[in-house]
């Protein structure tokens, strides 16, 4: 594409001569600046103000261990730890919050670094800064070493990003940026994953400061200002969120513009209004609208293409049941059961003493007026609350902690409203769901899944599973782009991609809403075409007509209470039950 | 330590005020934070300054002027620039809206640089030589009329948003903007009325501290800042945090200072609010209705 | 025909000469439109103007027109190298380094390695200090020039100090600075506190230095005018008599309106101008008189004197080689100074960038609207 041309003309542009080399570096540094924020804050959406800071500490780092003789390349590691130390404090004080808390915290943090720049003269130079040597091992870095040194490194992280973007674990990222709850649900532990993204873009950050530093053989204390913190924000803006490469055509614009609004008197104003312009109309960044603009030519040029849509191969063996593979002993442990779930809300009593088993292979639909408490059941099966008393067993063993925990644990659901990811085709979507299966747990296997899909270059191909699940729930049309497709579809996408890791517990919230009589019929029989693989399903819905035709039992909640549980026909004829859905006997 | 006490009410008053105009603004659109609030204080303050410099301008008309200055600039940016960007934000978080604010933030800046010139400006203080004893603790007229005016507009504001239906409704939109956007009209009414009160509050924050210490274009960062931690520190969700907030953050970054130097509050601040929003991030007063996760 | 030949023959050998003798000298200045040293910066652009149409208008250098091209760094040092090359590429034999001292300090590095003579503006000592400068003059009174004169004059008052700044890095720079300059003259600094920028209240650090420090005198720096004034009138308020030093911030009118008439009577300051300087009244009578509603900086002598040394260098030189000018300007001493007494000169040497007359700038006090030599 266009990004590589880029750098390549960048690169000859600052070959030319001193003045465009040093204009190119500090190019190069505001991009990396860029892909530092890029990460954190396009893909999940979080700001932070501290980036000059940890850049500051990138290319502090570098100043004093040169000048204390240790060798300014060390520096460079050195930096990047102590940065993306800081960013894992405060990302973890403000994880749970709303975004502005981390921003607050890192402006707080920018504040105490600028200050500690100027208390601790002695190790930092103070006002006046570090002066250094700028070499590695003795090996002096010429601005043209530092350019060609600096391109590569973009290159290199682009290619990174590009790589992850690619792979499996990237696209289920991808799906976080538009969706958490839905990244829980296969499985993502999404506050550990933005936290790793603030670490990475402070890493990232650290790296252009020690580049500047470097550049300069000079650090000040203003190199790093809050004003920098402030200015990156827009280079994604400028560039455009569609990929990493818009990072460096952002950091040329923003150079460009500010050199343009220099020679205006009243140039800030300009500049400051033409980014406002921006951010009201071009949202997904100039680089995006250049692209569409792009395409939108090619496609008026070049005649359509029909791709043939491939037909699903026939597939020999039957999908087994995740009930078999279970040793003989496990496979006597219902898929769930509920026992005394309660939970009140500030004085109201959502859900009292909730108890029922799921059996293997069971449908069981959970109905009830509006305010009976469906939503808050959902929410606590599925972690997003937790329940004040009571006991939740998937498959025997004891069901806690956040969503992704559950979804870790075997519990897939699907969500009222789909939520997909608009990026990726129908069948990406669907194969999400495997990473389920593979999804890292733990810091150490988080930090070495992403290090590996960062260097590998992944193939994409929809897999076997993804096309059998297809098949069996007759989704069509997997090359389609999700964002294209019927509503319809987009349901049954989302029953797929939760079935597709073979869950013990499928949980389905309001399948049929916003849909009419054939997609409902289609919803249908997906899942009745998975019965024989035994897992349990639950269907939350209001439509009781429906549930019953389709559910083996109903659940009848009413103001938080059972008031009835048993096969459809047996629990329409309670007086209660007609009570509480008909108003009367 | 009593000398200290003046001080402090004076710019927890400040803050407070800071930090009462960006909850207005941060209610209302149900989530946005307008960065460019400190340069609406700059507006009202070097605008007031300004006009009486110039022209001479009997004080009553200055002050008027100048908090016409902030309450124009602010309705100008709901209606340009904030109010289209929280629709067509409404799914994207944060991203745009803090961008949209941070380029108000310099526009207004350069504005202010264009309108009333780049050196600082001091205003006259209220009763310029009036003074006043208890004890050993010495005050300035105006500076009492700093936290008179500080308590009286946040008892006012308190008020408004808990007994009016204009401010009832702005409470449901911050706590819950999908469903107010369900209501249609009467929410724009009350987000307009609420960018306006948060800027008439930003410019008598303004022509308040105008004649403390001069205000040139670029101070509008300092009242930022102390608004925005403030806020934070005190709790979001209600009136009565943008007030702790202030007095809190003017407590420790004065007392700090005085006793233990400059640089130790810088760090003292940032562990505090790391502490808070670590374990209790609903700030110092009640919680915000919002639902965790 | 011969005659014809001869005559187009000598034109053609005069032609490059001629081109060469209108060919105008650039002189080049990086300065701050619009960031946070464009207060001052701009007064330094405005009077470099002022000093290259005086020169024009008798005659250039060397015949050749001076031609200023300047380029505004914003007061980022990021940008202020890339500035000051692009001075070079535009033609730039000497270069103003006019924005603040951050910049200054990054700029150095490119004028070194293009060996292109440059003259500070900054109060702080480090830009034309050693190591690595050999291109950088200075023609202002720096922080331990002036240090020396508050010692001179102080010697009997003076035995301990304490300093406040505002938490800049250019006032936490200065703040340093001086405390340097005074231990080395033999004072004992006893603290150095700060306030924030954009503070509006100075009640902490005032009690601080009375109470903790109990300090029989403060220094008074800072980068921008407000703190130091807010500071200065809080000591006035609190009923603190404790002499108060200021740096060259107090000669700015815009100062004075901030400080008020009161305070401005307890304050001690580094004026640069000297009533009975010829050159430095011309110069200001000319500034006023294209400028008549800005105030007059009576700092900007210097920036008088960094053009004119620049002048007598290329003509010392006799070319605009940087390295030929640089020497030539290192032999320099003598020349007259826009400021300080009228016996003021400027006089560089190899060892010594800091080409200003070290009692260029006096002690004064503010009284019946005047600067006055201050009271032994």
């Amino acid at each position: 594409m266009g990004g590589p041309l880029f750098l390549l003309a960048t690169l000859a542009y600052g070959l030319r001569d001193l003045v465009t080399t040093e204009l190119v570096i500090l190019l190069y540094v505001y991009a990396l600046l860029g892909l530092a924020i890029y990460v954190p804050m396009v893909l999940t959406d979080q700001v932070s103000l501290a980036y000059a800071a940890y850049a500051g500490i990138g290319g502090y780092s570098v100043a004093v261990l040169s000048a204390r003789g240790i060798g300014a390349f060390w520096g460079v590691p050195l930096g990047m730890v102590l940065a993306g130390a800081t960013a894992f404090l405060v990302a973890l004080a403000t994880s749970r919050l709303s975004g502005y808390f981390l921003a607050v915290g890192t402006l707080l943090v920018a504040i105490a670094f600028g200050r500690f720049l100027l208390q601790e003269a002695d190790l930092t130079g103070g006002a006046d800064g570090l002066t250094f040597a700028r070499e590695v091992f003795g090996i002096r870095l010429s601005s043209t070493a530092l350019l060609v040194l600096g391109a590569a490194i973009i290159w290199l992280i682009v290619r990174a990003l590009e790589n992850l973007k690619r792979s499996k674990l990237g696209k289920g990222l991808h799906l976080m940026g538009s969706s958490r709850p839905a990244a829980e649900s296969v499985g993502l532990n999404t506050v550990r994953f933005r936290i790793l993204a603030l670490i990475f873009g402070a890493a990232v950050a650290s790296l252009a400061g020690s580049l500047l530093a470097f550049s300069r053989g000079l650090v000040l204390p203003d190199s790093f200002h809050l004003e920098l913190a402030f200015l990156i924000l827009f280079i994604p803006l400028l560039g455009g969120k569609q990929t990493p490469w818009g990072c460096l055509l952002g950091s040329a614009l923003l150079v460009y513009v500010l050199e343009i609004a220099r020679s205006f008197g009243p140039g800030k104003l300009l500049y400051g209004l033409a980014v406002l312009a921006c951010v009201l109309f071009f949202p997904g960044g100039i680089a995006e609208r250049l692209e569409s603009a792009v395409s939108a030519i090619e496609r008026r040029l070049r005649p359509e293409v029909r791709t043939d849509r491939k037909a699903l191969p026939e597939l020999a063996e039957e999908i087994e049941s995740p009930a078999a593979a279970l040793e003989p002993g496990r496979q006597a442990a219902p898929p769930l059961t509920v026992k005394g779930v309660s939970k009140t809300y500030g004085g109201v009593t959502a859900l009292q003493n909730v108890s029922f088993e799921l059996a293997h292979g069971e449908i069981m639909g959970i109905v009830g007026p509006n305010g009976a408490g469906k939503t808050t059941l959902i929410d606590v099966l599925t972690g997003i609350q937790a329940g004040d008393s009571g006991e939740i067993r998937l498959e025997g063993r004891a069901l806690f902690g956040s969503a992704s925990d559950r979804a870790l644990a075997g519990l897939s659901r699907t969500f009222q409203h789909p939520q997909l990811s608009e990026g990726l085709s129908v069948g990406e979507n669907v194969a999400l769901g495997l990473l389920r299966l593979s999804a890292p747990r733990s810091w150490t296997g988080m930090a070495i899944r992403v290090a590996h899909d960062l260097f590998h270059s992944a193939h994409s191909q929809v897999d076997e599973a993804t096309l059998s699940v297809a098949r069996k729930i007759g989704l069509s049309g997997l090359d389609e782009e999700m964002g294209s497709t019927s509503f319809g579809t987009e349901k049954l996408a989302e029953i797929g991609r939760a079935l597709v890791s073979r869950p013990s517990v499928l949980l389905m919230d309001e399948p049929f809403a916003g849909l009419g009589k054939a997609e409902i019929n289609r919803v249908i029989d997906a899942v009745e075409r998975w019965r024989p693989h035994a897992l349990g399903v639950i269907v939350v819905d209001h439509n009781i007509d429906l549930l019953s035709k389709m559910c083996d039992r109903l659940l009848v909640l009413d103001s938080g209470s059972v008031i009835a549980c048993g096969p459809p026909r047996e629990v329409l004829a309670q007086p209660e039950v007609q009570k509480a859905y008909f108003g009367r006997e | 330590m009593n000398e200290l006490l003046i001080p402090i009410l004076v710019t927890a008053s400040l803050t407070a005020l800071m930090a009462l105009s960006f909850q207005l603004i941060f209610r209302a659109t149900g989530g946005i934070f307008d960065f460019a609030v400190g340069q609406y204080v700059i507006l009202g303050g070097m605008g007031s300054a300004f006009l009486s410099a110039r022209f001479s301008l009997p004080l009553p008309i200055v002050v008027l002027c100048g908090i016409s200055f902030a309450a124009v600039a602010a309705s100008a940016s709901e209606s340009l620039a904030i109010g289209p960007l929280s629709r067509l934000y409404r799914t994207a978080g944060a991203f745009g809206p803090v961008l949209g604010t941070v380029a108000l933030l310099w526009v207004w800046e350069q504005t202010a640089r264009l309108l009333f010139g780049e050196r600082p400006i001091i205003g006259t203080p209220f009763f310029a030589d009036v003074h006043f004893r208890t004890g050993d603790i010495r005050f300035s007229a105006h500076q009492l009329i700093i936290i008179a005016a500080a308590a009286a507009v946040l008892s006012v504001a308190h008020v408004w948003l808990e007994y009016t239906a204009t401010g009832r409704l702005l409470r449901a939109v911050g706590d819950n903007r999908r469903a107010s956007e369900l209501l249609g009209l009467a929410v724009r009414k009350a987000r307009t009325l609420a960018f306006l009160w948060a800027g008439v509050i930003a410019g008598i924050t303004g022509v308040l501290a105008g004649p403390l210490a001069g205000l040139a274009p670029l101070s509008g960062v300092t009242f930022l800042i102390g608004g925005f931690v403030a806020l934070f520190l005190g709790g979001a969700g209600k009136t009565l945090g943008a007030a702790v907030g202030g007095i809190v953050l003017a407590a420790i970054s004065i007392i700090v200072s005085r006793y233990l130097g400059v640089a130790i509050k810088d760090y003292a601040v940032l562990a505090l609010a790391l502490l808070i929003f670590g374990f209790r991030p609903q700030g110092i007063v009640a919680p915000m209705k919002r639902r965790p996760g | 025909m011969r005659k014809v030949v001869l005559c187009l023959l000598a034109m053609a050998l005069f032609c490059p000469a001629l081109a060469g003798a209108a060919e105008p000298i650039k002189l080049g200045i990086l300065y701050d439109a619009s960031g946070g040293a464009s207060d001052y910066a701009r007064y330094n652009l405005m009077n470099a103007t002022l000093a290259v149409e005086e020169i024009n208008q008798e005659g250039g250098i060397m015949g050749r027109p001076v031609e200023l091209i300047k380029e505004d760094d914003g007061n980022d040092p990021n940008v202020s190298p890339l500035r000051v090359r692009t001075l070079i590429k535009r033609g730039a034999v000497g270069v103003i380094l006019g924005s603040g001292s951050a910049s200054v300090l990054q700029a150095r590095s490119v004028v070194e390695e293009e060996k292109v003579p440059a003259f500070a503006t900054v109060l702080s000592d480090k830009a034309a200090q050693p190591p690595n400068n050999n291109y950088v003059f200075q023609t202002n009174n720096t922080v331990s020039q002036m240090t020396n004169v508050f010692v001179a004059t102080l010697r009997s008052r003076l035995k301990e100090i304490a300093i406040f700044t505002d938490t800049s890095p250019t006032g936490s720079g200065l703040a340093n600075n001086f405390k340097k300059a005074l231990t080395d003259a033999g004072i004992k600094v006893l603290a150095v506190e700060a306030l924030d920028v954009g503070a509006t209240d100075a009640t902490a650090v005032v009690t601080r230095l009375r109470d903790k420090w109990e300090a029989p005198a403060v220094l008074v720096s800072g980068q921008a005018p407000q703190e130091q004034a807010l500071f200065v009138r809080t000591v006035t308020d609190m009923g603190w008599k404790v002499p108060l030093y200021q740096d060259v911030t107090a000669v700015s009118p815009a100062y004075r309106k901030l400080l008020g008439p009161k305070a401005m009577e307890n304050l001690y300051y580094m004026e640069p101008i000297h009533p009975d300087n010829q050159l430095a009244q011309k110069w200001i009578k000319k500034f006023t008189a294209k400028y008549p509603n800005e105030p007059v900086l009576t700092t900007m002598g210097n920036v008088w004197n960094a053009v004119y040394l620049f002048k007598a260098g290329v003509e010392k030189a006799k070319s605009t080689n940087g390295v030929a000018v640089r020497d030539a300007i290192e032999h320099i001493c003598g020349m007259k100074s826009h400021f300080g007494p009228p016996s003021s000169t400027v006089c560089c040497s190899k060892e010594n960038h800091l080409c200003a007359d070290p009692n260029g700038t006096f002690l004064a006090q503010f009284r019946n609207g005047r600067s006055v030599p201050a009271e032994k």
